[in-house]
């Protein structure tokens, strides 16, 4: 059973929750979905090289894509920046050579007027690697102590184990008001 | 003689399960709200009369309280919280807040020590609290106050609560004249210099990716040199075949 239909229950809004699952290429951004969910992910492409997944289940609707790479498909993003509830950010946490690219990326998309307060959850993935950076110097590599203006959380997880990921959505699920 | 609105800014610290989020919640009279572990950032805002009281609730796991001294700056005061029940923990407990109170922008801010978990039956006193925690080295103006954040549905919050967060604002306000500017000039250096460290590490970045942006148009013209001379040479491959065929 999906960790989706589990967590169903803490959401107290009528409708959709709009949740982004967004990070770099190789973060962990597909396993997670997979993990949550048993259905099959439909994807969906709606400009070159901007390849989105889609999942839409017990009111919940996630959208994930990878960031970074082509600056010219940024413009594109702002499309499905309406009315997102949540953000969901994900991090190789063994790709240490990453973080400021990583860093980069999350500072540009918290810059964006329609993420004005959207809370973030930070899932510091591939925790069961050697090498895995722990979650407080992620969370200092990525400047996320300098957030102010929404509540964040970081949290530790292993996708392909399917640890910490409950954790993390119980924390999302009570900041989707 | 009326006094101004005065924004105050606290950060809620403590151990993990101490009870941090749970107390935030009895304060603003949210008493049935289940809380989850904090792992992160959760801000949130209380009246106390003419008082704006910004809290910060930090997460108190060990794989996240080194975050803490980066908000330390920006706050007037901490409230403490200590599970009183959990005497194990004390020790622990005593060298988190000793680690806190070191920070260079902690001097001279006070301190509310809640012995939390008042209604367990292993619960410390607060005089065995002020023991545990060794607050007798503590320099900093403090206060121990026994409390239970956690009410059931139906009962009315822990009054000492709110008792014990007037004494933080009210010493806060006796020094707010000579506090708050430190304060806003501290965290002004702390943001300034944040800032300028994020901007290297972006700079570092854009030279990495300039750096690695050039190597592959390098290699991408050394292909296309390879694969000319191949062309070269395939071009030339019929006509010495033709040679060699012609027996020269």
């Amino acid at each position: 059973m999906g960790l989706l239909s589990l967590i169903r229950g803490l959401k107290k809004k009528e409708g959709e929750a709009r949740i982004l699952v967004l990070g770099l290429d190789n973060a962990g951004k597909t396993t997670i979905l997979r993990t949550l969910s048993d259905e099959d992910i439909t994807t969906i492409t709606p400009t070159q090289g901007f390849n989105i997944k889609s999942l839409s289940r017990d009111g919940f609707n996630l959208k994930i894509w990878d960031i970074g790479g082509q600056k010219s498909i940024r413009p594109y993003w702002r499309n499905y920046f309406d009315q997102t509830d949540a953000l969901i950010y994900v991090i190789d946490s063994a790709d240490r050579k990453r973080l400021d690219e990583a860093e980069f990326e999350l500072n540009e998309l918290l810059q964006e007027e329609k993420m004005n307060g959207v809370p973030l959850l930070i899932f510091a993935n591939k925790q069961d690697l050697v090498g895995a950076a722990p979650p407080d110097e992620i969370a200092t590599k990525l400047d996320l102590p300098a957030i102010r203006d929404r509540p964040w959380q970081i949290q530790a997880c292993s996708a392909t184990q399917g640890t910490g990921l409950k954790e993390g959505m119980e924390w999302l699920m009570k900041q989707v008001k | 003689k009326k006094k101004a609105e005065r924004k105050i800014t606290i950060a809620l610290l403590g151990l993990d399960n101490a009870g941090k989020t749970t107390l935030l919640n009895a304060l603003k009279g949210e008493v049935e709200a289940d809380t989850t572990p904090t792992f992160g950032f959760n801000t949130s805002t209380l009246q106390d009369g003419k008082y704006t009281i910004e809290v910060f609730d930090l997460g108190g796991g060990k794989s996240i309280r080194s975050v803490w001294s980066r908000y330390l700056a920006e706050v007037h005061g901490i409230v403490y919280v200590v599970d009183a029940a959990d005497a194990q923990r004390f020790e622990e407990s005593k060298k988190v807040l000793a680690e806190v109170l070191e920070n260079q922008y902690m001097r001279d801010k006070p301190i509310a020590v809640f012995a939390n978990k008042q209604d367990l039956p292993t619960a410390s006193s607060p005089a065995e609290v002020v023991k545990g925690l060794g607050m007798a080295a503590c320099r900093n103006t403090h206060n121990v106050v026994p409390c239970t954040a956690k009410s059931n549905a139906g009962e009315p919050v822990d009054p000492r609560l709110r008792e014990g967060l007037r004494w933080l604002i009210g010493y806060v306000d006796r020094e707010y004249s000579r506090l708050d500017p430190r304060v806003k000039t501290e965290a002004e250096e702390v943001r300034v210099e944040e800032a300028l460290k994020k901007k290297e590490r972006e700079e570092r970045l854009k030279r990495q990716r300039e750096e690695r942006l050039r190597q592959q148009e390098e290699e991408a013209a050394r292909a296309r040199e390879v694969e000319k001379d191949n062309e070269l040479h395939d071009g030339m491959a019929p006509s010495l075949a033709a040679a060699a065929a012609a027996g020269l």
